[in-house]
């Protein structure tokens, strides 16, 4: 069942600014009118339970979708249909149904306690009581937060408090969940944590993810399927497993020989560095293999080999970039 | 209704873990009462007694000025229409639009729950400051106390919406607060350090029929020298400008919102 359809959906933000006159100087009154389409004519939808990762440089237009999709923006023009309502004009029906947790923005009351705060949220949505109570208990030993669910939010370390902030948008049982970027400002570990909790919403609740993040490892280790988008237009709309596999087509090689041997480029293998008898060579997989790599140089000649993929990061770049196809 | 009592209450709570501030703002209160009490005594030139000054005794414009600095007090006019330009500016908007209930009446209730918490405080320190310098009000009855409270409410209800309708314009503007800060001023200028009989004959039909006799010398006036008449025609005021101004929020906020344009979109 889809759960998100989207249909050429744009979005224009308009300004004004002062129009520069023939002698160079600009008119004090005079304004002429500035469109920038942050979101440019997309298409796509997603599937209930789905893991999706919806990333993009900044300014590509991926917060300004999440929130249309959430309902806090308009669209200028396109269909939307999130849980089949319309965001912008069924908002407060809609919120009883989706979640979100935008990262370095707090929903929580910080001088009140987590559980004081979840109380509250149970209040707005309208839950009961001994109902609220099981949930609370049932998400905090899934977040692990029982150690600190009773102390003011503001003492809370910035990882301790992100755990609330997403067990204040589960309370209501949402079917989706909106992240962006969600480890912003948190240590190695605290993202990790992180992670591996929204893929257990994930997995274990069904509750189908959309997510926003600049960090690769986030989106690696959450989503299943990623869109990417720039300048407003969706450029890749692939499985994970494709973009790792069919995009990680370059290998970088690092080959330590027993003499200094000439090693001649090829189509497909291009020597990056050189020094002495250390190369560092990037293998196209597409257009040659290892073993055309491998007739360069005699067997006995190899005292040493490193092979590595190349990140996913400097992929998603290239295709920031435009350079990917 | 219950969504935003549950605002109210939880933003009554989240003030009470603030009692350091409470007690600044009391301090500061009862040394703004001390002088003002100075100064009036010296303006009636030290015959409490008998001097009356446009109708008013020494002792009903005291009065008059602690019920004026409580409501001053009390509501925090510039912080309310900060609090809807903040969460604009910010971007937090994002998180309190996609909740089931109505932003603006979010904020207010927000905003009346910290209000309750100060006049918890101020309110004693007002009446027992006047009963030590001054002795009870002359007239004063017993009855009163039920429509002072209730004229109070409704003046510190009116005061925040209107404030927050101010903060409702930050979704056009990138500082509401000069909006607040000009309200503030007329608010003072005309209700906070005297009452309306002290203006000229011509201004007074202004004033006694603008907002800022709603918000402030309507029950001030009250509580210098209560009767029933004027408690009918203040409360009148009060609940029209509360409806007026709730329109124009409601208004304002369903244009608002088709045109808020969030940082990072």
């Amino acid at each position: 069942m889809k759960v998100i359809e989207v249909n050429n959906l744009k979005k224009e933000f308009v300004s004004k600014k002062r129009i520069t006159k023939p002698n160079g100087k600009k008119s004090l009154f005079k304004r002429e009118k500035c469109v920038k389409n942050a979101v440019d004519g997309i298409s796509f939808s997603v599937e209930e339970g789905e893991a999706l990762a919806f990333i993009g440089p900044n300014g590509a237009g991926k917060s300004t979708t999440i929130k249309m999709l959430t309902g806090i923006l308009y669209p200028t023009s396109g269909d939307i249909k999130v849980l089949g309502l319309n965001p912008s004009k069924d908002r407060i029906k809609l919120s009883y149904q989706i979640g979100s947790v935008f990262g370095q923005k707090e929903q929580l009351w910080v001088h009140l306690s987590a559980m004081e705060n979840f109380k509250f949220f149970g209040s707005i949505y309208d839950i009961k009581k001994d109902k609220l109570e099981k949930r609370i208990d049932e998400l905090a030993s899934i977040f692990e937060i029982k150690e600190f669910i009773n102390q003011p939010v503001k003492s809370l370390s910035l990882g301790q408090r992100m755990k609330c902030e997403m067990v204040a948008s589960l309370l209501h049982e949402p079917k989706m969940l909106f992240f962006d970027e969600p480890t912003i400002g948190l240590d190695p570990i605290a993202k990790e944590t992180l992670r591996k909790l929204i893929k257990k919403i994930n997995r274990e609740l069904g509750t189908t993810i959309f997510f926003t993040s600049h960090d690769v490892g986030d989106i690696e280790e959450v989503c299943k399927r990623v869109i990417i988008i720039n300048d407003g237009k969706i450029v890749l709309d692939d499985s994970m497993r494709n973009l790792k596999y069919h995009h990680l087509n370059k290998k970088l090689v690092e080959v330590n020989l027993k003499k200094d041997v000439k090693l001649k480029e090829k189509d497909g293998i291009k020597v990056l560095k050189s020094k002495d008898t250390l190369y560092k060579i990037e293998v196209d997989m597409n257009k040659t293999t290892m073993d055309e790599l491998m007739s360069l140089f005699k067997a006995d000649d190899l005292q040493d080999i490193t092979i590595s993929s190349e990140p996913l990061e400097e992929i998603i770049k290239d295709i920031y970039r435009g350079k990917d196809e | 209704m219950s969504k935003y009592f549950s605002i109210y209450r939880t933003s009554l709570k989240q003030e009470s873990k603030t009692l350091g501030n409470s007690l600044t703002s009391v301090i500061s209160f009862v040394v703004i009462i001390y002088i003002f009490q100075q100064l009036w005594q010296f303006i009636y030139g030290g015959n409490g007694g008998g001097t009356l000054i446009y109708g008013y005794s020494v002792k009903m414009t005291i009065w008059y000025m602690i019920m004026a600095e409580v409501l001053m007090y009390s509501v925090n006019a510039r912080g309310t229409t900060r609090a809807f330009a903040n969460d604009i500016k910010s971007g937090k908007i994002a998180y309190q639009l996609n909740k089931p209930y109505n932003y603006y009446m979010y904020q207010i209730s927000s905003q009346a729950g910290a209000i309750s918490w100060k006049l918890l405080f101020l309110v004693p320190t007002g009446i027992l400051m006047g009963l030590i310098l001054l002795g009870p009000i002359p007239g004063f009855s017993i009855a009163y106390v039920f429509p002072l409270l209730a004229s109070l409410l409704l003046a510190v209800i009116l005061t925040c919406i209107i404030y927050g309708t101010a903060g409702l314009l930050s979704f056009w503007v990138e500082e509401a607060t000069p909006f607040a800060w000009i309200i503030q001023k007329f608010q003072m200028l005309f209700g906070l350090f005297f009452p309306p009989e002290f203006f000229s004959a011509s201004l007074q039909p202004f004033i006694t029929y603008s907002p800022v006799y709603a918000m402030m010398s309507g029950p001030c006036k009250l509580m210098a020298n209560f009767s029933w008449d004027l408690f009918w025609k203040v409360s009148l005021s009060q609940l029209i400008y509360i409806a007026v101004f709730v329109i124009i929020g409601f208004i304002i906020y369903k244009i608002g919102t088709k045109k808020v344009n969030i940082h990072g979109g």
